[in-house]
This record gives C-alpha cells, structure tokens and sequence, in this order.
C-alpha cells in the first residue's frame, strides 16, 4: 500500500523532473517574444514581440529553408520505407539464401556512425554529380537510415501467419500480388510507426546536409538556422524565435502522435 | 514460401542492398583502404603510406583529448543519466495519475532538433546574460553565477554532458519501463509478504531483474558519447582551447578543414573498432546473462 508520504515524494520528484525539461523550452519561448534591448529570462514578455517571427523568417531566409527540409524529408522517407519494406520481405522469405547474414549486414548500420564513411561518400556523391544536391542528400539518409525501418519490418512479418499467404499462393498470386494485395495493406500500422521516425530523423538531420550541401539557397531548415545563430549572434530574441518555428512542427505532431513516435524510437533498442 | 525463388529474391532485396552498399557500406569499407593512404580527397587517386596514418594519430594530442572527453561523457551520463532514468521509471512504472502525459513530456528532448537545444543551452549557460546566471545572481549565489561553463576549458564538455543527459534521460527511461513491465506483479507481492519494504523491494528485487536493460542502454549511451559531434559542433566547435574535442569534431575537421583525408579516415576506422568493440561486449554480457538464468 503507498502512503500519503510516500504518494507526496512521488509527486515531488515528478515534479522536479518535469521543470527541469520544460523550463528550457519556457526559455526559448519568453525570450522569442521580448526585444533583444531588454531580454529578461526571469520574466513573462510584458509586451509579446510576434515581429520577432516575421523578422526570423526573413532574415534568416527560413521560408526557403523550411521548403528544402520537406522536399529531402518527402524523398527519404518515400524511397526508404519503399525499398526498407521491398527488402525485409524479401530477407523474410529468403532463408535458404543466406538473408540470415544479409540481415546482420544491413543493421550494421544502426551501430556504426555516418561518419565512418563520410569521407569516401563525399567522393562518391561527387562523381555521379550529386554532391550539392537534396537527392545525393536524401540518398545518403536513406543508406544511412535504413538499418531501423528494415529491422521494425523484418519483426513484423515474423508475426504474420503463414495460412494468410499460402491461402493467396493457392488463389494463384504470385510474390508481387501477394505482397502488394495482401502484405502491404497488414504493414500499414506499423508502416506508420516507420514513416514518423524516418521523417522526424530526416527532419533533424544536422550531420549529412552540413557535409553534403554546400551553397548557401540549397541549406535545410537545422543547417540554415545554424548559420543565423553566426550571422545576428547578439540578437537572442530573433533566434529564439527561429529556433521556436523550428522546433513547432515536431512539437504539433508530438502531440497527436507521441506513441508511434516512442515506440518507434526505442523500439530499435528495445528489441535488439 | 515456395515462390520466393532466386530471383524474386534478389529483386526484393537489390534496391535497398544497392544504395546501401554504394552510399553507406562501400565508403565505409574503403575508408579501411584510404586509412593507409596519404590521400588529399581530391581524386580517387592516393598513396600507400602503411601504418604511418595510425602512428601520427597515437601522437596525436587531439586524439588523446578526444578520448579523455569519450570517458568523461560515458561516466557523466552513464552516472546521472541513469539513475535519473531507473528512478523515473520506477515511479512512472506505478499507478499515478496523469503518467501517459508525464513519460511523453520526459522522453520530448530526445527528438527535439540539436540545433535548438544547442541554441537554448548556449543561452542558459551564457555568462552575464544567460539563464543560469540570472538565476543564480537573484538567489544570491554570486560564486555560481560568476561561471561560464561553455568557455571554461576545465568545464565546457561538463556543460556538454549535463546538456546530454538533460535531452536523453527520456530515451533511456523508456527502455527501463520496457524492461521493468516484464518483470510481473507476484514477484513483488511476494517480496511484500516476506515483508520487504520499498528500498528492499527496489535494490533486491527490482535492479538485479532491469540488468540486461542496464547493459542495453548503457552501451547505447556509450556508443552515443563514443559518436558524439552535433552538440559540440553547435555549442563550442570543440574549443574553448580544443578542450570538447571528439572523434567527431577531428575527422570533421581534419577532413573538410585540413584535406587530410587519409588521416581523417584513419581516424574514423579507430572510432569504428572501438564501437563495434563495444557492441560485441555487450552481446557477449546478455548472452552470458542468458546462460546463467
């Protein structure tokens, strides 16, 4: 049985632990709305400063920036799920061909960092003449994401029964139209699952458009608020309020979706 | 399945192998190649220079700097980072009301962009006009306020570790709630009734049940502190002094600052044997785990 004392120690903590995390972001949202002439993080903006977000966006270019980070996030993520969903069912089906090992091979990649192999692959996206481009980006956020979303579809295909594809064997389909007509459609919930956290990683991805993108018009969204901080780094109002139009997609999908986007960030973990 | 013959397998399997193989393994595999090679990344085309990549980089004083941060970081986080998460999780494990919204507010750091929380904490920790020194001044802690952790040498990858800990004591957390719903009910009933209290219940009962979840997510912390470059990159570039130097930050830098390609992957190659040293500790613990259960 909990007592009231311990109940109150509970809650304390719980307390303590949930104003440790938002305070920050309490910060980062008063600051964004005083004048940079008088930044006070101890107190609410009297007068909230919205012109600071109108400001953000066009000085530090982000609309464009903003427009760039959705264009690689829609390529990786459509290519990845597609060729990470073609490729566990095959890994699924293809024990007598050694997938067991080819399966090992592809989730090295969860283990090593990108930047075991930045420096051959900034070679190679320059000889096929993507290097400066969202495509040679997204490519190497497909290679270097695709470890997750294939281990999440080779477990989830372990579930499914053998009865369900062997009735549509016997119905004469073949791999393709058992894949597409009868597979594809059971992935969907955790198809879901996939395409958040591959987006949320493309979102974020700080690492590979810093390498691979080099003029300034091509930048995405982390990448060109980076080089705001450089440019105004005094005026802490107008890149908290950049930071904040940053951080709002993420935070508007976290609220409806916050369970797919758990279970699929340490489902990898979890599992392994 | 009878169906999934050679080739439908081969053709499930190539579009992903391909681009895996060509943008992420190939490079990888021949950064094993360019390691030995004084090569400048200007062309495909390098020398053989043997093992003198590897010897300039036992010498090097940044390598040793980035090692002593990798410790540092690894005990940090594995210290505070940890307890704070086993704790969390404990009490978010019972039923207290408004736990969904609770854990999710606590795991929100961790896919928070690291530009942002690198902005943010380059504010709180900024001197005279930051958040932290403000705090400290108005509750008259002057010693405390007078800090600068970010461009004190002997400090900044402390600064670096608690903003570490601070975004991903979520992450961890909810593997330890993971491992802590497998545990089921009777064993703690059976504890209570031989009357074991909750400090008992928790160091006799519940830790020894969360240690495969312990060598999990500590090796995962270790490997995230082993990879480390975005925090430090946004908050001191690796100075004040190169004092926050990493892996990371050195290959960055000796790469795409210096051209020395070569060395710079030679350099990736030892960080990458260091974390698949760290992977295979970790399954050959569960496994042993495995035996003596």
């Amino acid at each position: 049985m909990t007592t009231t004392l311990q109940k109150a120690s509970i809650y304390t903590i719980l307390a303590i632990a949930l104003i440790l995390v938002l305070v920050p972001m309490g910060v980062m949202i008063t600051v964004s709305l005083q004048t940079s002439s008088s930044v006070n993080p101890l107190a609410l903006p009297r007068d909230p400063q919205w012109g600071n977000y109108v400001e953000a966006l066009r000085t530090g270019n982000l609309l464009p920036y903003f427009s760039n980070s959705i264009l690689v996030l829609v390529i990786t993520t459509t290519v990845a799920i597609a060729i990470a969903v073609l490729a566990a069912y095959g890994l699924h089906h293809g024990r007598r061909y050694k997938s067991d090992a080819l399966s090992t091979f592809f989730l090295m990649g969860m283990i090593l960092p990108a930047f075991s192999g930045t420096i051959p692959a900034f070679l190679v996206l320059r000889e096929i003449h993507l290097l400066n481009t969202h495509i040679g980006l997204s490519l190497i956020q497909i290679a270097s994401g695709l470890a997750l979303p294939i281990f999440l579809y080779v477990n989830f295909f372990k579930t499914v029964p053998r009865e369900i594809e062997e009735a549509a064997v016997v119905d004469g389909c073949g791999p393709w139209r058992t894949f597409l007509r009868i597979i594809f459609p059971l992935t969907l919930p955790i198809t879901a699952t996939t395409v958040i956290v591959v987006a949320i990683n493309s979102w974020n991805d700080f690492f590979n458009p810093l390498i691979y993108l080099s003029s300034p018009e091509m930048r995405t969204l982390p990448v060109g608020l980076m080089a705001f901080k450089s440019q105004y780094n005094t005026n802490w109002p107008q890149m908290f309020a950049g930071a904040t139009l940053v951080a709002l997609p993420i935070i508007i999908l976290y609220m409806f979706v916050q369970r797919f986007i758990i279970k699929g960030m340490v489902g990898g973990a979890v599992k392994g | 399945m009878k169906f999934m013959n050679l080739r439908n397998y081969i053709l499930f399997v190539a579009p992903a192998l391909l681009i895996y193989l060509v943008f992420f393994a190939g490079p990888i595999f021949s950064g094993l190649y360019y390691g030995f090679t004084d090569w400048n990344g200007f062309s495909f085309k390098a020398e053989w220079v043997g093992l003198e990549n590897f010897q300039e980089a036992f010498r090097d004083p940044l390598l040793l700097t980035a090692l002593k941060n990798m410790v540092i970081l690894s005990v940090v986080v594995i210290v505070l980072q940890h307890s704070f998460s086993i704790l969390l999780a404990v009490l978010l494990d019972q039923k207290v009301k408004g736990i969904v919204w609770m854990r999710a507010v606590i795991f929100f750091p961790v896919i928070l962009n690291t530009v942002v929380i690198g902005y943010v904490w380059s504010y709180m920790y900024a001197p005279m006009v930051g958040f932290l020194p403000r705090l400290f001044a108005a509750l008259g802690l002057d010693g405390l306020a007078q800090l600068d952790p970010l461009g004190d040498p002997k400090l900044a990858i402390y600064a670096i570790a608690f903003v570490m800990v601070w975004q991903y004591t979520g992450y961890s957390m909810m593997i330890y709630l993971a491992g802590l719903q497998s545990v089921s009910g009777e064993i703690y009933e059976a504890a209570s009734i031989d009357g074991a209290g909750p400090f008992n219940k928790f160091f006799k009962v519940t830790l020894p049940l969360l240690i495969p979840s312990i060598i999990v997510n500590t090796v995962l912390s270790v490997i995230g502190c082993m990879k480390m470059f975005e925090h430090v990159f946004i908050m001191t570039q690796g100075g004040p002094a190169n004092s926050t130097q990493t892996f990371g930050i050195m290959i960055y830098q000796y790469a795409f600052k210096t051209s020395q390609m070569g060395y710079g992957t030679a350099m990736a190659m030892i960080l990458s044997v260091m974390i698949l040293l760290a992977t295979f500790i970790q399954i050959r613990l569960l496994s042993r785990l495995e035996v003596t259960n």
